[in-house]
Formats: C-alpha cells, sequence, structure tokens
C-alpha cells in the first residue's frame, strides 16, 4: 500500500497518542511491577498490514519518538523497531488470509522477540540494563498485554491505514 | 521476469533497512560518545514538555493505579508483607544498635581526619512521580530542575539512605538513576574496618555487591556501608548506603565478594532529598567543620582501655 498524506497524518496521529499515553497513563498501570509497551506494539501491529520496508521505516520513526523519552541511549529503540517492523512486514503475507486472533497472536510474539533484541543490544555495547530472569517477566508482561490490545488497536490502526474489510472477522 | 521483479524488491528493502539499521548505530554513538549535544538538549525539552503532563496524570492515577498494582501484584504484596514483618521485628531488636553504629561511623571519620560533610551539605526536596515510561532502564522522575541548582551527577537520598545519583536534568525536572541499576558504581567504605571497595547494582529487586574487599578483611553479617567520597567522586563520604547481609571469599581472587541490602525502600517512593553537592569545589558547599572537641572526644574513647 501507499502512504497518502492522509494515511501518513492519521498513523502519525495514532503513533502520537499512543506515545502521550505510554508517557501519563501506562505506567501507572503496570502489570507485575512491569511497564506495557504500547508503541512496540502498535509498531508491531501496523508492521502486519505493511511491507517489510515500510514497517521497518514505520518502526524506525517511532523509535526515535520513544528514544527521546527513554534514559537508554538514542537510536536503540528506533534500531529495535526498524527490525522489528521490517520482520512483522514479512510476515504480514504470511498472515493476510488469517483470523484477527491469530493476528494478535503474532504481535505477542514479535513483542517478546523485540524485548530480548533491546537488552540483547544493550549488552553489545555493555549495557546491562535486565536480568535474565527480569527479561523473561518482560517478555511475557509484553506478549500476554500485546493480544488484548492488539485486538482493541486493529480497528484504530485499519482506519488509519484506510483499510476497509472487517476488523473482528477474518482479516482479507 | 515476475521471480527477478521479486528478488529485486527484496534486495531494495533490504538495503534499505540496512540504511535505517546504519543511521540508528550512529545515532547510539553518538549518543553514547558525547555528553550535552544536541541530544541531550531534545530530551531535556521533551522531558520539561512533558513533566507537567505527568505529574497532572500522576497525581490522578496514583490512587487507581495502586489498586491496579494490588490485583495484578497480589502474590508480590503478601511476600512483601511478610517481609515488613520480618523486617520489623528485625529493627525492633536492632534499634540498640543504631546509636552504636553512629559513633562507630563518627570515630571512622574522625579517625581517618575526615570532615563529616554530610550534615552540611545543601539539600533540595523534590517530588518523586514514580512512572517508569521503559522497563530496561528504571528512572525515577524528580519535579525539580537546574533551576533548583540541581546537577547531572548529584548524590539522592531519603531519610533512610542512599537511592541513586540524577542521571539527566532538565530546566524543571530531573531523573534517578537507581543504585540498584546494573550500570550504578559508587565507592564504598565498611564501617568496621574501614576498607574501601566499589557496590555495584544488580538489577531490580536484587541487593547491591560490593567488590575489592580483601580476604583478610573482618567483614561481618549487618555491618554498615557507606560511600567512601574518595576524591573526585560525585558523593560525599558518609552517605549510608546499606548493611551487609551475606559474605562469601573468593580465594582464587583474593577477595570477598559481599552482599549489602540498600537501606532506603526503592518502591513507593514520595519524596526525595538531592544532596547539592559538588565534588570539583575546593570548599563548595561546607559551612563548618566537625568540631574538634568531637574528634579529641572519639580519639579519647579509642584509647581508653
Amino acid at each position: 500500500m501507499k502512504f497518502g498524506a492522509n494515511v501518513a497524518g492519521r498513523l502519525g496521529a495514532l503513533f502520537v497518542t499512543a506515545f502521550v499515553i505510554q508517557v501519563s497513563v501506562v505506567p501507572h498501570f503496570r502489570m507485575g511491577g512491569y511497564v506495557i509497551d504500547l508503541p512496540l506494539i502498535l509498531v508491531v501491529l501496523v508492521g502486519l498490514y505493511l511491507t517489510p520496508q515500510r514497517g521497518a521505516f514505520v518502526g524506525f520513526l517511532a523509535g526515535l519518538v520513544v528514544d527521546l523519552a527513554l534514559q537508554t541511549p538514542f537510536g536503540m529503540t528506533a534500531l529495535t523497531f526498524s527490525l522489528i517492523g521490517f520482520t512483522a512486514g514479512s510476515v504480514s503475507l504470511h498472515l493476510a488470509e488469517r483470523h484477527a486472533i491469530t493476528r494478535s497472536l503474532a504481535v505477542a510474539l514479535l513483542g517478546a522477540t523485540a524485548t530480548a533484541l533491546f537488552a540483547g543490544f544493550g549488552a553489545l555495547i555493555g549495557l546491562e540494563y535486565v536480568t535474565r530472569r527480569e527479561l523473561g517477566a518482560i517478555a511475557l508482561v509484553t506478549a500476554a498485554a500485546a493480544v488484548p490490545i492488539a485486538l482493541l488497536l486493529s480497528p484504530l490502526v485499519r482506519w488509519s491505514l484506510a483499510l476497509r474489510f472487517p476488523a473482528f472477522a477474518s482479516d482479507q | 521476469m515476475l521471480g527477478h521483479s521479486t528478488s529485486r524488491r527484496s534486495r531494495s528493502s533490504k538495503f534499505r533497512l540496512g540504511l535505517l539499521v546504519f543511521t540508528s548505530l550512529v545515532l547510539i554513538t553518538i549518543d553514547v560518545r558525547t555528553e550535552g549535544g544536541a541530544i541531550d538538549t531534545a530530551r531535556g525539552f521533551v522531558l520539561d514538555a512533558l513533566g507537567p503532563l505527568r505529574s497532572n496524570t500522576s497525581r490522578i492515577l496514583e490512587p487507581v493505579g495502586g489498586a491496579w498494582e494490588a490485583v495484578t501484584s497480589y502474590d508480590d504484596l503478601e511476600a512483601r508483607n511478610a517481609l515488613l514483618r520480618a523486617k520489623i521485628a528485625e529493627l525492633q531488636s536492632s534499634v540498640l544498635e543504631v546509636g552504636e553504629i553512629e559513633r562507630e561511623r563518627k570515630s571512622l571519620l574522625a579517625l581517618l581526619g575526615a570532615r563529616d560533610r554530610v550534615a552540611q551539605v545543601g539539600r533540595r526536596t523534590a517530588r518523586v512521580i514514580d512512572a517508569p515510561i521503559s522497563n530496561y532502564r528504571r528512572t525515577l522522575e524528580l519535579d525539580k530542575g537546574s533551576r533548583d541548582g540541581i546537577a547531572v551527577g548529584m548524590p539522592v537520598e531519603t531519610g533512610a539512605g542512599v537511592i541513586g545519583r540524577i542521571s539527566n536534568v532538565s530546566v524543571t525536572r530531573s531523573q534517578v538513576e537507581l543504585l540498584t541499576d546494573p550500570n550504578f558504581d559508587v565507592g564504598v567504605r565498611m564501617a568496621r574496618s574501614g576498607d574501601d571497595g566499589i557496590a555495584s547494582g544488580r538489577g531490580r529487586n536484587s541487593d547491591l555487591e560490593v567488590s575489592f574487599i580483601e580476604l583478610d578483611t573482618v567483614v561481618i553479617p549487618g555491618e554498615t556501608v557507606v560511600t567512601s567520597g574518595f576524591q573526585g567522586s560525585t558523593f560525599p563520604e558518609g552517605l549510608l548506603i546499606g548493611t551487609v547481609v551475606d559474605v562469601v571469599p573468593n580465594a582464587v581472587q583474593g577477595t570477598q565478594r559481599i552482599t549489602v541490602h540498600p537501606a532506603a525502600d526503592l518502591d513507593r517512593l514520595r519524596w526525595v532529598q538531592v544532596l547539592l553537592f559538588y565534588p570539583d569545589a575546593p570548599e563548595p558547599v561546607i559551612v563548618d567543620r566537625v568540631p574538634q572537641d568531637d574528634v579529641a572526644d572519639v580519639e579519647s574513647e579509642g584509647s581508653a582501655p
């Protein structure tokens, strides 16, 4: 699909809203002490409707914005999100005919993978952010939260991308 | 023909991904290697811009968030309850030791000819906005910034002990790196022996580890650990870090691995104090020295049979 000005605007508005919710509301509703990563879930969900390169580009831009609010090295979230956006775009063809729940499970799996990627990049540059046990817990929380959030956000993502087929039945 | 076109598209998308990865790596390198550049300025701007929103939502959502946490972390709460009960019992039995520990700390400082800077360092009280955005680097946000005299590196404590150091400052806000952060290191001193080591964070909900304490140094569980305040350190000497809970000798390295439980509770912080400590200034914040009488008292205690 091609990005018109309308699609880009709606997608931008969706990500800005997700970012504002992430910095203001989400931290107060932690699961087991861990924060749900709403922008990550959104990047994966949007990536599942796009080509790999567009998924990577959307992930990169979203990651740069998130990086501005974090204490981790600037660019690490952009790197993780662009790789996971690319992967989501790569598997999107295989999920085209699947039910929304299958799509949500894919979001959960890719979200958990992204948490491991981020921690791995940190370790590569000598910054150990979390222990293995914590990493497992973060991946689990991300995956568990991703399923319902992906189901809830699917209609919004489809609206922002100007997709017209039904949201909660099969996706295509 | 179609296969050729698909392969070219795939190569093109991989090339573009490569560009994005390269750009990210360049940005990471710039951020890691430079301090106070455009990236830090942009981050400071975002921190200031989001500050009022985060403060207000924090005030509104704190009670709701507390109830949510009670539901989602019930097991944790039960464990915490049991831990707190045990701690109360422990504290009741150790109240009498506090005076002795304080005397021990004073004598250590005096015997080393050190000045008790801690009490005389200026402080700024700040409200904590405990709303971490990410799981990877848990920082606390404070509602005070550079216009209140706060600078990067300054120690942050509660009445109970050190909780961390300032890691980022904007005009109206600042962020605290907790002492449990795996990237946190501080020079410490064992209160009984006076030996110096380095305390390092080991992650959320984990105790600190003190390294470089030699095998022949006697360290016992319950011993107090304070900051050593080496020259150039961003921490003055004598700030309470925690107490020793475990000692494991390492004969190969000729040192001991000492586990220290932080004195301050790092959860549910509401108000903290930032110590306006400037290590490089010649006589920065000291308004008075330790009275010579105190030193003489300690020396006479030390020489008593």
